[in-house]
Parts: C-alpha cells; sequence; structure tokens
C-alpha cells in the first residue's frame, strides 16, 4: 500500500513538474455558434445607449467600456468612464472572466467585430453599444433635441436623465447573459 | 485535437441523458465516500484532533487528481476550460460561511455530503444531521432578505486562484501538487506520532 501510494505521489509530481517545461494550456477556445446565432437573432449582443447611460449614472461596478475609435475622435469626446482602445491593443488584454466589457465605434461595424474577436478568446460577457456613439448622441445626449442641434458641443457635459424608462426585457436578456 | 468536452456543452448528449450522468456519477461518489470510511462520524471528526487525516488525504488526492486531468486534457486540446463551469468567488462571506460549516463539522461528525452517505447506511446520526441541515437551510431561507448585502459582498467573480494572483496556471499546478504531496507526508508523520502517543509508545 505504501509502496502504490509512493508511486502515484511520484507519478503526480512528474505530471506537475513537465507541466512547468508544457507552459500555460493551449487556450484553444471554441465558439458555439448556435449560442452566439441566438444572440444576434434576439439582440442580446447589444447594449441600449440607456440602458448604458442608467448604469453610468448608478455607477455601477464590474463593467468596462471601450472605445474603439481614433485617438482624435476619442478626445474630442468620448462616453464617460470610457478606455481608448486600438484592436490590436485590445486582443492583448486581458479582462477578468466576470468583467463585462461594453464596446462602441462610430457605428457599428468595428465594435461588432472587435465583439466577435473577444467571443474568439473565451469572453462571453462582451457587447456592443447599439447604433454606436451616433445612438449615444442622439438617444441620450440629445434625448428631446431637434436632429439640427444634434452634435455635441460641450464633449463632456453629459447629462443623463434622472429617471429613465424601466425596459423590463433588458432585466431579463441581463439574466440570459448571466446564465450564458 | 477536436475539443469535444464538456460533453454536455458539445452537444454529445442532452439535457435527460445529463441527468442520468449526474445520477451515476453521484451513485460513484457516495459509494467511494462510503468505502474511504467517510460514513463514519467517529473517523471524520478524528481529523480534528489530528489522529486520522484521511478526509484531508482524499480531498487533496481528489484536487491532485482533477487538477492534473483538466490541465493536461485542456493542454492536449480535448477539453475545452473556458466552458468549465466556475463558481463566483465571495471570499468573505465564504469565509464566514467555512467557519460555521467546520464548526458544524465538528460538533455533528458530518459534513452535507457524508451525512448522506452514513444516512444510506442506516446510520441514525446521518438523519439526525440531515434534519439539522433540512432546518439550517429552511431557517437561511427566511433570514435571507436581512443577509444579502453579506452574502453579495467582496464578489470576485469566477475566478480561478491563479487568476486572482496573476500566476500562469501551469505553475499553479506545479505549486498545489507539491504543496499536496508535502501535505500527505506531513499527514503521515502526524497520525503516526498521535498512533504512538495513545498506544503510549515512546
Amino acid at each position: 500500500m505504501k509502496t502504490t501510494n509512493r508511486n502515484l505521489a511520484i507519478a503526480a509530481l512528474v505530471l506537475a513538474a513537465l507541466a512547468l517545461v508544457a507552459g500555460e494550456s493551449s487556450h484553444r477556445v471554441s465558439v458555439d455558434p448556435k449560442e452566439f446565432a441566438y444572440r444576434i437573432q434576439n439582440e442580446l449582443d447589444h447594449m441600449d445607449p440607456l440602458e448604458l447611460s442608467e448604469w453610468i449614472s448608478s455607477k455601477r461596478e464590474g463593467f468596462r467600456l471601450i472605445d474603439l475609435r481614433t485617438a482624435a475622435e476619442f478626445a474630442g469626446y468620448h462616453i464617460p468612464g470610457a478606455e481608448l482602445m486600438a484592436l490590436p491593443e485590445l486582443m492583448e488584454m486581458k479582462f477578468r472572466k466576470d468583467e463585462t466589457i461594453v464596446l462602441y465605434s462610430e457605428g457599428g461595424i468595428h465594435s461588432a467585430q472587435a465583439m466577435f474577436l473577444l467571443w474568439t478568446k473565451g469572453y462571453n460577457n462582451v457587447f456592443m453599444l447599439k447604433g454606436g456613439i451616433a445612438a449615444w448622441e442622439a438617444d441620450v445626449l440629445h434625448k428631446g433635441d431637434t436632429p439640427a442641434t444634434k452634435r455635441p458641443h460641450a464633449p463632456d457635459s453629459l447629462s443623463v436623465p434622472r429617471t429613465l424608462p424601466k425596459k423590463p426585457q433588458l432585466r431579463e436578456e441581463e439574466r440570459f447573459r448571466r446564465e450564458c | 485535437m477536436d475539443m469535444n468536452a464538456p460533453f454536455f456543452d458539445f452537444g454529445l448528449f442532452g439535457e435527460g441523458t445529463s441527468f442520468i450522468v449526474a445520477f451515476f456519477v453521484g451513485i460513484g461518489f457516495g459509494f467511494f465516500l462510503e468505502r474511504a470510511g467517510f460514513g463514519s462520524a467517529r473517523k471524520l471528526a478524528a481529523q480534528f484532533y489530528f489522529t486520522d487525516l484521511t478526509v484531508f488525504k482524499v480531498m487533496f488526492t481528489a484536487v491532485v487528481t482533477a487538477l492534473l486531468g483538466l490541465f493536461w486534457l485542456s493542454w492536449i486540446g480535448f477539453l475545452d476550460l473556458s466552458r468549465v463551469n466556475l463558481l463566483p468567488s465571495y471570499p468573505l462571506p465564504q469565509a464566514v460561511g467555512g467557519l460555521i460549516f467546520g464548526i458544524g463539522f465538528v460538533a455533528g461528525g458530518y459534513c452535507p455530503g457524508t451525512a448522506c452517505v452514513a444516512s444510506s447506511t442506516g446510520k441514525l446520526d446521518g438523519f439526525v444531521h440531515l434534519l439539522g441541515m433540512t432546518t439550517g437551510i429552511l431557517l437561511f431561507g427566511e433570514v435571507f432578505p436581512y443577509l444579502i448585502n453579506f452574502y453579495d459582498s467582496t464578489a470576485l467573480g469566477e475566478v480561478t486562484l491563479g487568476d486572482a494572483i496573476g500566476v500562469p496556471s501551469n505553475i499553479m499546478v506545479f505549486v498545489i501538487v507539491v504543496f499536496a504531496v508535502l501535505g500527505f507526508v506531513a499527514a503521515g508523520r502526524i497520525e503516526d506520532r498521535s498512533a504512538k502517543k495513545l498506544t503510549g509508545e515512546p
């Protein structure tokens, strides 16, 4: 019995020592196309600008807001709390698994591409701002304005509406995201 | 090699089959706990007095086996570790919960799983422990609204030990296995010393 125990301990130590040499496990992550197709179909990959503004005004923790536009555009105006990140830099980032990542670009194409790339890296809590910065300006910054006055003149003078419309389906979507 | 584990996530079987698999895994788990002597409150409580460290050895054997299995299966590309379910970490409430759990364990002689094992072999103390556990669960459910802030405090999310301290997984594997093997050696010596003390040997 003692010999068996000793042999098993030696085997475990050898496998552990080999792990040192082998390096980290390959990190090959498979993407489940059905799950992502479901999310896209049901717009569960999107974050509504109003919901984002609610998150920002309530100082919600555990989410990172990433601006994928150019440095000049970022300097001109960015959503409060956003981090400027170019796509190659984003691919090098190590996010915590429990962090929610919200991406935005000018419209939506660039953030959708970045979202797909992050999904393939195993980050599931990644969402794109629906309509990009343009929708943010229209739905949050200039809510109720006439179309002629839409572009912001004072970049950081964000006025988040005090009372935001309750959207019960968003809570459901959030629950679904957590379960995924 | 194509990734095909976890089997449920990759659609190898559906929800119905997963219940059947879970049933047999549960039966196997209970069987091996019982065979390891975990149906005896005396044996389980003996670990707190350092006279029998079987629980420590069985648990660490399971940890090391699973750790090496998960690491190497993932390394060869059979298992997608990102799809393995992790329980979220809440260090403070979990530490308090662990303390309460330990007090219950040393007082009653069982943990929840071993109480089931003991009652399945007809042990009365196992049944009493299960009754206490069920009462505790009901009470906890009643006072939960008052505890929710503490319950959700210090949330770290689904992190591994390596993620939390920023150490690569392969180094963590090595460190934990070395500690476990040293722990086994130390446990054997402690047991020998306790046995000598009990028998009055020098």
